[in-house]
């Protein structure tokens, strides 16, 4: 490292010493430069991400089964029964505006497919079976709603707020999780995708 | 007015860029004109931060909606009050009131030397301005607070629910900013006594009490922010470890570890190096802390959403890492020191054990604040560390630093005799052992809360006894009675004082919060209307709800009667509060304040008409009260120590003081 | 508390002080760790290590939020149906994946969050103490500093202190 070094310094044992000092030195550095450069790739990546953004473990499972009463009290509806057909779980709540936005894109996905066999199950979430069904009666859609007591259903799913939607396959796995409002063309496309591989 | 803020932030810029440019060119080229000119640029500079605050508190107190900022954290209906804090309840005003207060920190330097001049000066003027530009920049830049609205709506949103809830909010981010930003004082000047090569410990003396000062706005900051997270978020505790509480803590506990490193610099001329890691880690902490919280990094209560400024604050974090420890990398070898102790039962190898103690409890904060990042960034699973991972890992080495507080000030400097440590040991371990005794009689369990208490209880006694025998030996060596000499001993050694009254604080609040957390009770309970619960000996009953309709909001008031033993003694009235704009009501706690135990009643929901019924959360939570007490006692022994004296002592009387001492104790 | 009679109490109080708080903290240990008995207190302990998915920093025990409540009383009904507080976490996980457990388990990469921290502290503990038994080797055992005050020469670390104290009158911050 210093080339003048060894011929600078008569002592032998003063210039060794100076030379591991130096070395010691560099060590030092490098390994500072190295912590600082480790630290700025991993916060370098934390600001890469959306840490708002929690991905399902639900993906690629079965979805959690279920057997809710509809919010009229009339019947029930078990999700095990409609094995072989693809199935859209939507949480919602009457005192969430994000839901009334996508209630019309809702609607229109079951009134595209419930001739091929497609299912749309809207489950409340956290509200007043009284408040839901002025919600319905006011914005309408004939999908089957259900009534979850104590959001047993919704935790199994790990809803954090509403809306929340679900893409069931016809064999039972969660494909499709959107948080927030969903989209009528990222809905549609994952449904065409099921409905075409069965 | 957003155009005279804008103005007065740029031209605020540039007078750093020139403070900046004309110290550095000053002290090289030594013109001390130039440098004179950097120094009382500093005056210009806070006049211009200023005014560009003051623009934005007309703007919010006009109602002047078409500026961004104001729109989105006041409204017409927000009272008064509320509306002067919005001027740091959101990114781009905090960040204003942060430029601010640098900038005062800065006009505070440039004044207090203004007639006697270190001549590491000019280069810690530099750094203050190079910061001090970064944090205009990032005004200016991404995070404009004086953006306008195309179009200006008729009334703003009104400040966050959750911010606008409590009057506390007034004064727990000023003093945390006070805190946050003071270290930038010692910093400057560590990092201009490696600049300048003059590599002495004038910097330390220069800024011992620089550093104390900001130590204790931290400390304030840190027990205020516990207090709003008590007395607002209604979960009936003060600290979550949340990553943004987490990162608030990590600067004070390497500052803490600094304040007692840098006194073995000034006795024994040893951890030169040490020392001025530990004064770059803690402002990088500082630095580290906001980019985590503003940077977009972390979800939290806290956390401003920001996109541009993350990577800003990230080059800025790095600039200062690398600038900070290369160069103390690179002076290593001018810094090396002859390190000695005389013994190894000495308070030197008490302060090295308590700098060993506070870093590791910084890493593993730090530990935990980072690992979901790395483990993600590694292996791409989203995973949490919370509370039980900070409780678990930290709890030993807290003990610890219990133990070490209160053996710390029994031990004499350089040396003790076994004899004498015993003899100054033995009253404080038998209150310990005591205490230890009682809890074990009363049928305690947990082996960690009954050890800590013992502890508190012994660093309470050995710290009392300290101050008592210091105050008795003055006393006696001036012919005093012990009340009068009281002052006049404590301005003979402030540090030594203050020290210990810090320790007695900090006990007292490790036993709040022992107690708190091991003995607290709580329930969660639905009442109709008129019906009674008990809880904790206490007899609990719904009265009703009350609606009050104020300007910005819609209170819904639990009514609750409380009484104990048969007798009324009063009623708790939580409430939950409806904003315009939010789906979510934000609940706001009621509590009963008691010396040796608080009740604390937070309301979940109401159910049925007008509140039929409604479901509670009762809190039984004993000795809080003293994690307050002994946070102002802290602060207090800060003050103590961080009070100038009306005359210094030439020479600093360590030896003398302490032999006195040795020969009265 | 002069020193003539001094040496003999200390000793012994301080020795009996340790005894004592040694026992006291023996018995306590045998007494175990505080375990719930009450289903409220079971419901707290398991709802302590879960996170609250809505409120993201607080624990569901400590959430005052909606969802946290019925999480709470889900984890009520679980253990009254006899799971254990394992499989009541392992149902969560499920939901919500490994983000809500508030602790990472103690095996697989998680371990290396447990692992660190002691390993550090076991390094830093060796360090210091061996930094402090250099440091102390090769000292001149100066006396005990109550009976220096008389001798004739400074001790080498006085004269370093004298020293200093004497730079330090140069450079002393102005008051």
């Amino acid at each position: 490292m210093d080339p003048r070094g060894p011929a600078s310094h008569p002592s032998g044992l003063e210039a060794t010493g100076r030379w591991t000092r130096r070395r010691k030195r560099w060590v030092v550095l490098a390994g500072t430069l190295g912590g600082v450069a480790l630290l700025s790739v991993l916060l370098g990546f934390g600001l890469s991400r959306d840490p708002t953004l929690i991905r399902s473990p639900l993906l690629g499972r079965p979805a959690p089964d279920f057997s809710l009463r509809a919010l009229d009290g009339t019947d029930s509806i078990r999700l095990s029964d409609l094995r072989g057909q693809v199935v859209v779980i939507n949480f919602w709540a009457s005192w969430c505006a994000e839901c009334r936005v996508e209630h019309p894109v809702l609607a229109a996905t079951w009134d595209r497919y419930r001739e091929q066999g497609v299912v749309v199950l809207g489950i409340a979430f956290q509200d007043r079976p009284s408040a839901s069904r002025a919600y319905l009666s006011e914005l309408g859609g004939g999908w089957p709603q259900l009534s979850d007591p104590g959001e047993r259903t919704a935790l199994a799913y790990g809803v954090y707020g509403v809306p929340e939607t679900f893409v069931v396959a016809p064999d039972g796995r969660v494909m499709f999780k959107q948080v927030g409002a969903v989209n009528y063309g990222a809905l549609t496309d994952e449904i065409e995708r099921l409905v075409a591989t069965t | 007015m957003d155009r005279l803020g804008t103005l007065a932030l740029l031209l605020g810029l540039v007078l750093a860029v020139y403070g900046l440019v004309a110290s550095v060119i000053g002290a090289r080229r030594e013109r001390p004109l130039l440098v004179e000119s950097a120094r009382t640029t500093a005056y210009s500079l806070l006049g211009l931060v200023a005014a560009a605050n003051g623009a934005m508190l007309a703007a919010i107190l006009a109602g002047d909606y078409s500026i961004k900022y104001v729109a989105e954290n006041s409204s017409r209906a927000t009272p008064t009050f509320f509306k002067v804090l919005s001027l740091w309840s959101a990114d781009e005003g905090s960040l204003l009131l942060w430029n601010l207060v640098l900038a005062g920190y800065i006009a505070s330097v440039a004044f207090r030397f203004r007639r006697r001049r270190p001549e590491t000066l000019p280069w810690a003027l530099a750094v203050m301005y190079g910061v001090s530009a970064f944090y205009l920049l990032l005004v200016l830049g991404p995070t404009s607070p004086f953006q306008r609205l195309s179009v200006a709506p008729a009334d703003g949103r009104g400040p966050l629910p959750l911010l606008q809830n409590h009057p506390l909010m007034a004064v727990h981010p000023p003093f945390l900013y006070l805190g946050f930003i003071g270290f930038t004082v010692p910093f400057a000047f560590g990092l201009a006594a490696l600049l300048s090569g003059r590599l002495s410990d004038q910097w330390i003396r220069l800024t011992r009490r620089w550093t104390l000062t900001a130590w204790i706005f931290l400390t304030i900051g840190l027990v205020l922010g516990a207090l709003w997270s008590y007395g607002v978020l209604g979960w009936g505790g003060y600290w979550a470890w949340d990553p943004v509480e987490n990162v608030a803590l990590l600067p004070w506990l390497m500052a803490t570890a600094f304040l007692h490193s840098v006194v073995i610099q000034e006795r024994r001329g040893m951890l030169k190096v040490w020392n001025l890691c530990l004064v770059v880690g803690t402002f990088a902490l500082t630095t580290f802390g906001t980019f985590l919280t503003r940077g977009s990094i972390l979800s939290s209560v806290h956390a401003f959403a920001q996109s541009l400024v993350g990577p800003m604050y990230l080059g800025f974090l790095v600039a200062v890492l690398v600038v900070g420890f290369g160069l103390i990398a690179a002076r290593s070898w001018r810094l090396a020191s002859a390190a000695r102790l005389d013994s190894a039962l000495s308070r030197e190898s008490a302060f090295l054990g308590n700098n060993l103690v506070l870093l590791g409890i910084t890493f593993v904060v730090l530990l935990g604040t980072i690992f979901p990042l790395a483990l993600e960034a590694l292996t791409g699973r989203q995973s949490t560390v919370g509370g039980p991972y900070f409780v678990q890992t930290t709890a030993p080495l807290l003990i610890l630093l219990l133990f070490l507080m209160g053996v710390g000030p029994l031990l004499p400097w350089r040396r003790a005799s076994p004899a004498q440590l015993r003899r100054r040991a033995a009253g404080p371990a038998a209150v310990g052992a005591v205490t230890l005794a009682i809890l074990a009689a009363a049928g305690m369990r947990g082996v960690a809360a009954a050890a800590a208490l013992g502890l508190a209880a012994f660093v309470l006694a050995a710290n009392v006894a300290e101050l008592w025998r210091g105050v008795r030996a003055f006393a006696r060596a001036t012919s005093k009675r012990f009340l009068p000499a009281i002052p006049e001993a404590v301005a003979r050694n402030r540090r030594l004082y203050g020290g210990l009254v810090v320790h007695i604080g900090v006990a007292v609040a490790a036993i709040a919060i022992t107690v708190s957390s091991s003995f607290g009770r709580q329930t969660e309970v639905t009442l109709a209307r008129g019906e009674q619960t008990t809880f904790a000996g206490y007899v609990l009953r719904y009265e009703g709800q009350r609606v009050l309709s104020q300007p910005q909001r819609t209170v819904l008031v639990a009514d609750v009667a409380v009484s104990r033993g048969g007798r009324s003694v009063g009623g708790v009235t939580p409430s939950l509060n409806q904003y315009p704009g939010g789906n979510e009501l934000i609940g706001t706690p009621s509590i009963r304040w008691g010396v040796t135990k608080d009740l604390y009643a937070s309301v979940i929901a109401f159910e049925g008409l007008d509140g039929e019924s409604a479901t509670f959360r009762f809190f039984d939570n004993p000795g809080v009260m003293w994690l307050w007490v002994g946070g102002a006692i802290v602060a207090i022994g800060g003050l103590v120590a961080a009070w100038p004296g009306r005359r210094r002592l030439p020479v600093p009387p360590p030896m003398a003081a302490e032999r006195r001492l040795a020969e009265v104790g | 508390m002069s020193a003539r009679h001094g040496m003999r109490w200390p000793t012994a109080a301080l020795a009996g002080a340790v005894i004592v708080a040694g026992a006291a903290l023996a018995v306590v240990a045998a007494r175990g760790e505080p375990s719930p008995r009450t289903l409220e207190g079971r419901v707290h302990a398991v709802a302590s290590t879960l996170r609250c998915p809505v409120c993201q920093n607080l624990s569901v025990a400590d959430s005052p939020s909606l969802l946290a409540q019925q999480m709470r009383s889900t984890i009520a009904k679980e253990l009254q149906a006899g799971r254990s507080p394992d499989e009541i976490r392992g149902e969560f996980v499920a939901g919500y994946g490994e983000w809500i457990l508030l602790a990472p388990p103690k095996r697989g990469i998680d371990l290396v969050a447990w692992l660190i921290p002691i390993l550090l502290m076991a390094g830093g503990a060796a360090w210091a103490g061996l930094a402090v038994v250099r440091w102390t080797r090769g000292s001149v055992p100066a006396p005990i500093a109550s009976n220096a005050a008389t001798g004739p020469g400074l001790p080498p670390g006085d004269r370093v202190l004298l020293e200093r104290a004497i730079r330090s009158v140069s450079d002393e911050e102005p008051e």
